[in-house]
């Protein structure tokens, strides 16, 4: 076993055979498991890994000021141009827009100024979630590629992308540098690729229904993605009524009556974490949805 | 919820996702997307009934997207034309004998026939490119360039256009503006305007004659694109366009008649055009798209302060027949007035002495600037395949009317059609791909 540490902080140990990869990016423990034996190719497919993932989060975090993210956002009412990764993801979102009849919305995180979800009954006045609606809106957007023009105190934040999109970009970008199976797993979201040489699948864990933060029910992943949505720990509980993290963008109130958490196995990432999303917004209606979908197979935490 | 419908929203989400990360893969490296060479080629053939001009042009057009409106093209023209240009007068009851203009040669016109100047040969080379880009919302910037040269004509342009779009990218507002100097080397140097051809000797470039003549263009163009419906589309645009500097036509001349009789050739003047010409342009389009098939209907109304004004009717509709087979049939009118200064001959003693100094400013004797009607009747059959490639032949017949009538009883010119009428055939290859 040995270690390695860069400046970009990323560990490299030898684990029952294989490499692992440790590293720390968009506030959650990434690690990139990797089946093949050459020590060279680990170190560089971790630091490509590290590198390409603190590039993603250097671009698009919401609490940086020297990224696009804080360019649009502050912008005040003007267009800014965008390069053309940044144009991709938007008409990425403005798909979701369209496809969730407006329930999937980059612009929504506004609304957090008013809710914090800290497991207390701190459960906002209405006219301040009122207030906060006229800046709520992806239609309210003009996106013209590669010019976005936001309206004054609209916000947008790629924080329901960023980690899937991240977890893809250095799934590829891996899988590119060599032919070997390997797992890429940023807090969860996680992608894969199989076989390992001992003709095994990949063993994944996940939260079982009914029993969060406590069961984990063990899957066998031979290639594709697993994103969770929701947090079932992150919520407000006053006079005996829950209310969840997901927030509906048109009237700022938490989606009831649906489940806490949605994971999805799909081909890739995003859309894995797209569908849990989308599952989250549907709320009472998320099984119903789940059921029409193919080739999609689901938990959820209700 | 919009989802409930949506029973294949995987689908539609592993297309969008599938998409992104396709399209980002390797974004981080090289931001450049290649969207390859359109190219478009084409072999014109251009042929006037007895013996006239016959050109052969080929075409080749490049066009590159480089994304974001990003585009770039550029297109190469090579012209060759062979045969016999009027040389100004008119066909007679007698022959005519003429000194072509590089002083050696003569050629001698039968009577009843339209003298040409058979050393009319010419090849004409042209590149122009142009650059387009957004440079803020929904305002796009092009900018162009233009040269073209032949033996004894050079042009140089530069261009460039706005294009804005409002009303949800309904209507689209365009201004442009295009400046052209071109430079010309008459054969034998330029003669003096409205003197007899006998006297053409080359002189310095001060005066009226010289070895090299230039002008300078400036064209402002105004337009309006308003789209209808989902089907249809409008477009409007005013032009002006502003020359000034040489546009007389230094191989052409005017016949000089006496009473009835056609003075010595040698007699005839060269004929003088004005410094200057403004010319105003009305132009309207209009597209309408059934299922499949187009119909483009235009017209444009030009006026000028040389008192040409012309109207042109413009119509092609496009059937889509089956599997990429089109045939799309076309038909154009036109029809324009005479320049002030037209004259199909000068006459001795009201526009000219007998001892050859003109008695009017100017004078022209060229076809294109007398009164006709113009139809254009065609068809042009095409394939596009599956590649993006596509194969197309045009045929179009062209006929040119005169409406210069000939008010002579007797004499040399008496009887004959002053501007014989014209007919051309033109027949185009085209041959598109993607490269």
């Amino acid at each position: 076993m040995m270690g390695n540490h860069s400046p970009l902080n990323h560990s490299l140990t030898l684990l029952d055979g294989r490499y692992v990869g440790k590293f720390s990016a968009m506030a959650s423990p990434c690690e990139i498991l990797l089946d093949h034996s050459n020590l060279a190719l680990a170190h560089a497919q971790v630091q490509a890994a590290a590198q390409e993932a603190a590039r993603i989060e250097q671009k698009f975090s919401r609490y940086r000021t020297d990224n696009i993210v804080h360019a649009l956002n502050n912008a005040h009412g003007h267009a800014v141009r965008v390069d053309e990764e940044t144009a991709h993801l938007l008409n990425f979102a403005a798909t979701l827009h369209a496809l969730s009849d407006g329930l999937f919305d980059i612009t929504s995180g506004v609304l957090r100024r008013a809710w914090k979800f800290d497991g207390s009954d701190k459960i906002p006045h209405p006219a301040d979630i009122a207030k906060l609606l006229p800046l709520i809106g992806w239609q309210h957007a003009r996106w013209e590629n590669p010019f976005l023009t936001l309206l004054p105190g609209m916000e947008i934040d790629f924080g329901g992308i960023g980690k899937e999109y991240a977890v893809d970009r250095v799934f590829l970008h891996l899988a590119g540098m060599d032919d070997s199976a390997l797992l890429v797993n940023f807090g969860g979201d996680l992608r894969a690729r199989g076989p390992c040489r001992n003709g095994t699948a990949w063993q994944v864990g996940v939260e079982k229904p009914h029993a969060a933060g406590q069961a984990i029910e063990i899957i066998s992943l031979l290639t594709g993605a697993l994103a969770t949505s929701g947090d079932a720990r992150r919520f407000l509980l006053k006079e005996g009524v829950r209310y969840s993290h997901i927030l509906n963008p048109k009237t700022g109130w938490p989606i009831q009556d649906g489940p806490r958490s949605a994971t999805i196995l799909a081909s890739d990432c995003v859309l894995a974490g797209m569908l849990a999303t989308l599952t989250l917004l549907a709320g009472k209606d998320a099984e119903k949805i789940l059921n029409e979908q193919e080739d999609i197979k689901a938990w959820l935490v209700w | 919820m919009q989802l409930k419908k949506l029973s294949k929203l995987s689908l539609a989400l592993a297309q969008a996702s599938g998409a992104l990360l396709s399209a980002t893969s390797g974004a981080a490296h090289a931001q450049t997307e290649n969207f390859g060479w359109q190219i478009d080629s084409a072999v014109l053939y251009y042929q006037e009934a007895d013996g006239r001009v016959r050109a052969i042009e080929p075409v080749v057009s490049m066009k590159k997207d480089f994304g974001d409106e990003k585009i770039f093209n550029m297109k190469l023209v090579l012209d060759s034309l062979t045969g016999a240009s009027p040389n100004g007068a008119p066909p007679a009851n007698v022959a005519q004998t003429f000194t072509s203009p590089s002083g050696g040669a003569s050629y001698t016109t039968a009577p009843g026939e339209l003298p040409l100047d058979e050393t009319f040969k010419d090849t004409r080379g042209a590149i122009s490119s142009s650059w387009q880009q957004p440079i803020a919302p929904d305002l796009r910037l092009n900018v162009g360039g233009n040269i073209s040269a032949e033996y004894d004509f050079q042009s140089i342009a530069a261009n460039a256009a706005l294009a804005k779009d409002t009303n949800n990218k309904n209507t689209t507002l365009s201004a442009g503006i295009n400046l052209e100097f071109d430079n010309i080397m008459p054969v034998g140097g330029a003669p003096v305007g409205l003197t007899r051809t006998s006297l053409k000797l080359p002189t310095g470039d001060e005066g009226e004659g010289g070895p090299s003549k230039s002008k300078f263009i400036t064209d402002m163009l105004f337009g309006v694109t308003q789209v209808l419906s989902r089907q249809a589309l409008m477009q409007v645009n005013y032009g002006i366009s502003l020359a000034n500097g040489y546009q007389t036509d230094p191989y052409k001349m005017l016949a000089v008649l006496n009473g009835d009789t056609l003075v010595p050739t040698a007699n005839y003047l060269y004929e003088k055009r004005p410094e200057t010409r403004t010319k105003h342009s009305l132009y309207s389009q209009f597209k309408y798209h059934f299922t499949e098939d187009v119909v483009d209907l235009s017209y444009r109304y030009t006026t000028d302060d040389w008192g040409i004004s012309s109207h042109t009717w413009d119509t092609r509709y496009r059937f889509e027949i089956s599997n990429g087979l089109y045939l799309e049939p076309h038909a154009r009118w036109y029809t324009q007035s005479e320049a002030d200064f037209y004259k199909p001959y000068l006459v001795q003693g009201t526009d000219v002495t007998a001892g050859g100094v003109a008695l009017v400013g100017f004078a022209t004797a060229d076809s294109r600037m007398s009164a006709f009607d113009a139809t254009t009747f065609g068809a042009k059959i095409g394939k596009a395949f599956e590649d993006e490639s596509e194969i197309s032949l045009r045929v179009e017949q062209y006929k040119q009317v005169s409406q210069t009538k000939n008010n002579l009883p007797t004499g040399d010119l008496a009887g004959q059609k002053l501007v014989p009428d014209l007919s051309a055939l033109l027949i185009q290859f085209g041959y598109s791909f993607r490269w």
